[in-house]
C-alpha cells in the first residue's frame, strides 16, 4: 500500500509536470502578450515613461527570451533575472493585470473555489446516493420516473437561469443573502464563527446551482449500474439466506454500485471548476472561474497558467483520492489478485 | 412413501405481462418426502429453475404465480402446514435460510465478492440463530470444517476470490446448510465445475443429508449425477412434468420417449468408439519445449515477495495432419494455455518451438510476419467454449460469417453472401435465418454459427476450446457429430480441449492428459480408455458420472487422482510440484509421467 501511494505520488508529479509544459505553450499560442500589448498601446500615447516601466518589467519577467526558457524560469528549473524563483520554489508569477503576485490576487479565490466545489461534491452525492437507489429498485415504478424528470429538468436547465430563478426567490421568501460568498462586513476579516455562518448561507445557492446538473447525472448512472447489480446472482443468494429487503440492496448490490460512483471523484472536479463559471458570474462569486476567463481574455498568463494548473492539480488529487477509496471499497483491487 | 416435507401441486408460472403472458411452468406437481433426494431432470428451458425459485419466493419482478400451491410441512412446527405461496412476506424470510435453503449453479458469482467469505456465512445465523458473534465464528469455522476446508480459520477471512470454483461451492454449502434446514434446493450445484470436483461436492452433499435428515431438491439436466445421488426423479419438459417416480426403476425402465433420448444422449466414454491410428510421421504441428512462466504479483499490504507461476512446464504436442488430438485436464490445468500459444495467440517463454507444415514446408509460427502471418491466420481457427459471448450481439448473422472474409480480402464482395449461405447449410441451419441476430439462435445453433464463422476461410487446423460445455446433453452429442463429419469433409486436423473424457472419446486419435501445466499421460485413445495407468487419467475417468444407477461414482479412485496435487499421488507417479518426473514410454506410444 505504501509502494502503491509513493508510485502513484511519482506519476502525479510527472503527470503535473507535463501539464504544465501543455498549459504554458497553449497559453503562449495566441500572437503576443500582457506587456507587449500594453507596450503598443503607450506608445500609440506617446508616454514614454511608462514604456519604459514596461520594458522593464518585460526583462524582468523574461519575456525576451525564447518561449522554453520562459517555461523552465516560470518552473522554477532555471534561473530568471532573480535566480531560481519559479512554481518548485513557491513564486507562482506576477499577475500584470492586478500589478500584484499571482498568489496574493488569488489567496481568497483558491480557497472559496475550494470550498464551494466540496460543498456542491458533498450536495451531489448526499443526493444522487439516495435518489439513484430508490430509482433502481423501484424501476419502472412511479418514483423512478418521478426521480428521472427531476433528473433531466436540472440537466436541461441552464445553470445561470437557475441561479437567478434560486437567488431570487430564496431571498424572498426564505431571507438567503444575495451575490458573494461572505457579508461585505466580514470581507478581509480573520476567519471568525459569524463569518463562517455567513460563508454557510451564502453557499446554499450556489451549491444548488453547480450541483444540480452533477446530480442528475450521477443518478443516472447510479441507477444503471445498482440495476446491473441487482440481478447478479450473489443477491439471490442473499435473498435466499433470508436477508431483508433493504438489507439486501443496501449491503450486498449497492457496496458493488458504489465503485463506478467513487471513481468519478475525479472527473467531478475539474467539470465542477470549469462548468461554474458562468454561475459565478451571476452569482459575483469570487472563485477561480471568472478570475480565469479574465486571465485568459488579457492575456495575463502567469495567472491563468497558475489556475489552470491549480485545477489539473485538484483533479490528480481527487483521482488519487477515489483510488485510495475504491481500494478501500474493494477487496479485488486491495489484494491486487486477478479475479479468477 | 414416507412423510413429505414440500409438495407442489399444479404450479403454474408465467412471464410477461396481458397478451404477451406466457406460462413457463403449466401444472406442474411433484411431493418431496422428507430425507429423501428429488431430482428434478430436463434440459435448459423445461423450467426447472423457475419452479425452484417459485419454492423460495425468488421470482423475478416480470414473473407472476398464475395458479397452484407449494404445502411446506415444517417440522418445527406443531401446527402442520403452510402455502408458501401465501405466506406473509416476513414469514417467508424467516423460512428461507433457515427451513430452506438454495445452492446455486454459479459459485463465482452467488458470493458478493465485496464481504469474506466468513462474514456472509456468519450472516445466515444474526439472521436465524444466536446472537453472540463469537459463537457465530466457531460455529462457522466448525462448519467450513464439516465441508472439507483444510484450513477453517483462514477460509473465514478469505475473500470469494481468493477461492477455486469448488472451494467456493464448499463454502456455499457450509452457508446453505449451517442452519440445518429441513429442505436444502440445489440449481445445478455441479453444472459450473469440473467432473473430479463434481464427484466430491456431490459426495459432500450426501454426506451433509446423511448427518442432518434433510431433504434435498436437486436440479440438474446431467442423468450421470442424479444417478448418484437421487431417490426420485421428476423429469421436466417445457414447462410440465412428463415422468415422476423412483429413481432406480425410471433410469432402468424408462417410459417417457422424452426419457428414453435423455438417457440415450448422455454422454458415456465409449471406448469402442476410439480410434486408433497408425503412428503418423506427416505432422501439420508440432510443439516442442513450451514453457510459460507467469510473475504472480506480491500479495497484502506492502506487496512484497513474489512467486513464478508455471502455467506450462516443458510440453511436447504433436497434431497429424487429419487426425484429432485432444487436451484434457481440469480447468487451471493450462489446455487452453498451450492451445493460445500454438495458434500464437500468446508468446511462450523463450525456448518453446512451434513449427507448422502445412503442406509445403516448415515454418516456426513465432517468426511470422506480413502476408505470411495473415495466411497463418486463415490456416489456423478456432471455436470458443461460450457461444454466448463469442458472437457479437450487434452483427447479423451474415456481418459475423462475412467479417473474415473481409478481413483477409478473402473472396469477391459479390461472393461473400453465397459462401455464407453454403457455410450456414453446412453447419446445418437455414440460410433464410442469415439475417438475424445472434440472441435469436439457442445455444447448439449458435456453437454451429460459430463453427461456420470459423470454417468460412477455409482452415487447416481448427482449435475446439470446449466447444460443447456450455451445451444440453442432447445438443452437445449433435455438435460432436457435425464436428466429426466436417473433419472429414474438409480435410481438417483438430486440436480438442475438453474436461470431459466422454466428449473426448467420440472423436480424439490421441489423448494427452494435463495437470498444472504439465502432461502427465499420452496414448492413443484406444489405448488411454482401455488401459489407463496414471491416477489423475484414473481419477478423470471415474469421476465421469454414469446415467445407470448400479454404477455409482468411484470416490476412491476420484480421491486418489483429483485435485492436481501431485504430491498427494501414490508412487511411483508422485513428485514435487516444482520438480516434475520424465515422461516414460510404457508401450508403443503411451507416455506415462512416472519414475521408472
Amino acid at each position: 500500500m505504501i509502494r502503491y501511494l509513493l508510485n502513484r505520488l511519482m506519476t502525479m508529479a510527472f503527470t503535473l509536470a507535463l501539464v504544465s509544459a501543455l498549459i504554458f505553450f497553449i497559453i503562449n499560442l495566441p500572437p503576443g502578450d500582457f506587456l507587449s500589448n500594453q507596450i503598443a498601446e503607450l506608445q500609440a500615447q506617446g508616454e514614454s515613461a511608462s514604456i519604459e516601466k514596461a520594458e522593464f518589467l518585460r526583462k524582468q519577467y523574461s519575456l525576451d527570451q525564447p518561449q522554453w526558457k520562459q517555461y523552465l524560469i516560470w518552473l522554477g528549473a532555471m534561473p530568471g533575472p532573480d535566480g531560481y524563483s519559479g512554481l518548485i520554489q513557491g513564486d507562482f508569477g506576477w499577475s500584470f493585470e492586478f500589478d500584484q503576485p499571482v498568489s496574493e490576487v488569488l489567496e481568497e479565490a483558491l480557497w472559496m473555489t475550494v470550498i464551494v466545489n466540496l460543498a456542491a461534491m458533498l450536495f451531489i452525492y448526499l443526493v444522487s446516493l439516495p435518489l439513484g437507489t430508490i430509482a433502481a429498485v423501484r424501476a419502472g415504478g412511479i418514483t423512478d420516473y418521478a426521480v428521472a424528470i427531476i433528473g433531466y429538468i436540472g440537466l436541461a436547465t441552464p445553470n445561470f437561469l437557475l441561479a437567478l430563478i434560486l437567488l431570487y426567490y430564496g431571498q424572498q421568501y426564505l431571507g438567503i443573502p444575495i451575490g458573494g460568498l461572505v457579508d461585505p462586513v466580514y470581507e478581509g476579516e480573520p476567519f471568525s464563527w459569524g463569518k463562517f455562518k455567513s460563508i454557510l448561507a451564502h453557499l446554499i445557492v450556489p451549491t444548488i446551482v453547480i450541483g444540480t446538473a452533477g446530480t442528475a447525472s450521477m443518478i443516472r448512472r447510479l441507477r444503471a449500474n445498482l440495476l446491473d447489480e441487482l440481478g447478479k446472482p450473489y443477491v439471490a443468494t442473499a435473498k435466499a439466506k433470508g436477508v431483508g429487503p433493504v438489507k439486501q440492496v443496501v449491503k450486498y448490490p449497492l457496496r458493488a454500485a458504489l465503485n463506478p460512483f467513487v471513481a468519478d471523484i475525479g472527473n467531478l472536479l475539474p467539470s465542477l471548476v470549469s462548468g461554474s463559471v458562468l454561475v459565478s458570474v451571476v452569482l459575483s462569486l469570487p472563485t477561480l472561474g471568472p478570475a480565469l476567463l479574465d486571465a485568459l481574455r488579457s492575456q495575463d498568463h502567469y495567472l491563468a497558467g497558475f489556475i489552470l494548473l491549480f485545477v489539473s492539480a485538484l483533479t490528480l488529487l481527487g483521482m488519487l483520492i477515489s483510488d485510495i477509496l475504491l481500494a478501500i471499497l474493494d477487496p479485488r483491487i486491495r489484494f491486487g489478485g486477478r479475479s479468477r | 412413501m414416507s412423510e413429505t416435507i414440500l409438495s407442489v401441486s399444479d404450479l403454474g408460472v408465467a412471464f410477461g405481462k396481458g397478451r404477451r403472458k406466457q406460462e413457463v411452468v403449466r401444472g406442474v406437481s411433484f411431493s418431496i418426502p422428507s430425507g429423501k433426494t428429488l431430482a428434478l431432470v430436463g434440459e435448459s428451458g423445461s423450467g426447472k429453475s423457475v419452479t425452484c425459485r417459485t419454492i423460495m419466493g425468488l421470482l423475478a419482478p416480470t414473473a407472476t404465480v398464475t395458479r397452484g400451491t407449494i404445502t411446506y410441512r415444517c417440522p418445527d412446527k406443531s401446527d402442520g402446514t403452510e402455502d408458501l405461496l401465501r405466506v406473509s412476506q416476513k414469514r417467508m424470510r424467516g423460512i428461507r435460510g433457515d427451513g430452506i435453503a438454495m445452492i446455486f449453479q454459479e459459485p463465482m458469482s452467488s458470493l458478493s465478492p465485496f464481504h469474506t467469505i466468513g462474514a456472509q456465512v456468519s450472516e445466515v445465523l444474526s439472521l436465524h440463530g444466536a446472537e453472540d458473534t463469537r459463537d457465530h465464528r466457531d460455529r462457522c469455522i466448525e462448519a467450513f470444517e464439516g465441508v472439507g476446508f483444510a484450513n477453517p480459520a483462514r477460509t473465514f477471512d478469505a475473500y470469494p476470490f481468493e477461492l477455486s470454483g469448488g472451494m467456493r461451492q464448499r463454502a456455499m454449502i457450509a452457508m446453505a446448510t449451517i442452519c440445518v434446514p429441513n429442505l436444502l434446493i440445489a440449481d445445478e450445484p455441479t453444472t459450473a465445475l469440473d467432473v473430479t470436483t463434481q464427484a466430491l461436492i456431490l459426495d459432500l452433499i450426501q454426506k451433509r443429508q446423511a448427518e442432518t435428515g434433510m431433504s434435498v431438491l436437486l436440479v440438474t439436466h446431467d442423468l450421470g449425477v442424479v444417478a448418484n445421488i437421487a431417490d426420485y426423479i421428476t423429469v421436466m419438459r417445457k414447462g410440465e412434468v412428463m415422468e415422476s417416480g423412483p429413481a432406480h426403476d425410471l433410469l432402468c425402465t424408462p417410459r417417457h420417449p422424452y426419457l428414453k433420448k435423455l438417457i440415450a444422449a448422455a454422454p458415456a466414454v465409449d471406448a469402442n468408439r476410439a480410434h486408433a491410428p497408425d503412428a503418423a510421421s506427416d505432422l501439420i504441428v508440432k510443439a516442442r519445449n513450451v514453457s510459460k512462466t507467469f510473475i504472480s504479483r506480491g500479495r497484502g499490504l506492502f506487496g512484497v515477495g513474489s512467486e513464478n507461476i508455471h502455467a506450462l512446464r516443458n510440453v511436447n504436442l504433436s497434431i497429424p495432419r487429419g487426425k484429432t488430438v485432444a487436451l484434457v485436464g481440469e480447468s487451471g490445468s493450462g489446455k487452453s494455455t498451450l492451445a493460445r500459444i500454438i495458434m500464437r495467440d500468446s508468446s511462450a517463454d523463450p525456448s518453446a518451438r512451434v513449427i507448422y507444415d502445412m503442406g509445403d514446408g516448415p515454418f516456426e509460427a513465432q517468426g511470422l510476419t506480413g502476408e505470411a502471418l495473415m495466411q497463418f491466420r486463415r490456416d489456423v481457427q478456432i471455436v470458443f467454449q461460450d457461444p454466448y459471448s463469442s458472437l457479437s450481439p450487434r452483427m447479423t448473422v451474415q456481418d459475423i460469417l462475412a467479417e473474415p472474409l473481409k478481413v483477409h480480402d478473402y473472396c469477391d464482395h459479390s461472393d461473400m453472401r453465397a459462401r455464407g449461405v453454403a457455410m450456414m447449410e453446412r453447419v446445418g441451419l437455414s440460410a433464410d435465418h442469415m439475417t438475424r441476430y445472434p440472441h435469436a439462435f439457442s445455444g447448439g445453433q449458435r456453437q454451429r454459427i460459430a463453427i461456420a464463422r470459423a470454417l468460412a476461410l477455409d482452415p487447416k487446423l481448427l482449435i475446439c476450446d470446449e466447444p460443447t460445455s456450455a451445451l444440453d446433453v442432447s445438443v452437445q452429442a449433435q455438435v460432436l457429430d457435425l464436428l466429426e463429419d466436417l473433419r472429414e469433409e474438409f480435410g481438417l486436423s483438430y486440436l480438442f480441449i475438453s474436461h470431459d473424457l466422454a466428449v473426448v472419446s467420440r472423436l480424439a486419435d490421441e489423448i494427452a492428459v494435463m495437470c498444472r501445466g504439465a502432461i502427465v499421460e499420452q496414448a492413443p485413445a484406444k489405448t488411454l480408455f482401455e488401459a489407463p495407468m496414471h491416477p489423475y487419467t484414473k481419477a478423470l475417468m471415474a469421476a465421469a458420472p454414469d446415467p445407470h444407477p448400479d454404477h455409482k461414482l468411484d470416490l476412491n479412485i476420484i480421491a486418489m487422482g483429483a485435485g492436481a496435487r501431485p504430491e498427494a499421488w501414490p508412487e511411483p507417479y508422485r513428485y514435487d510440484r516444482n520438480d516434475p518426473l520424465p515422461l516414460h514410454e510404457v508401450d508403443s506410444r503411451h507416455f506415462v509421467r512416472m519414475s521408472a
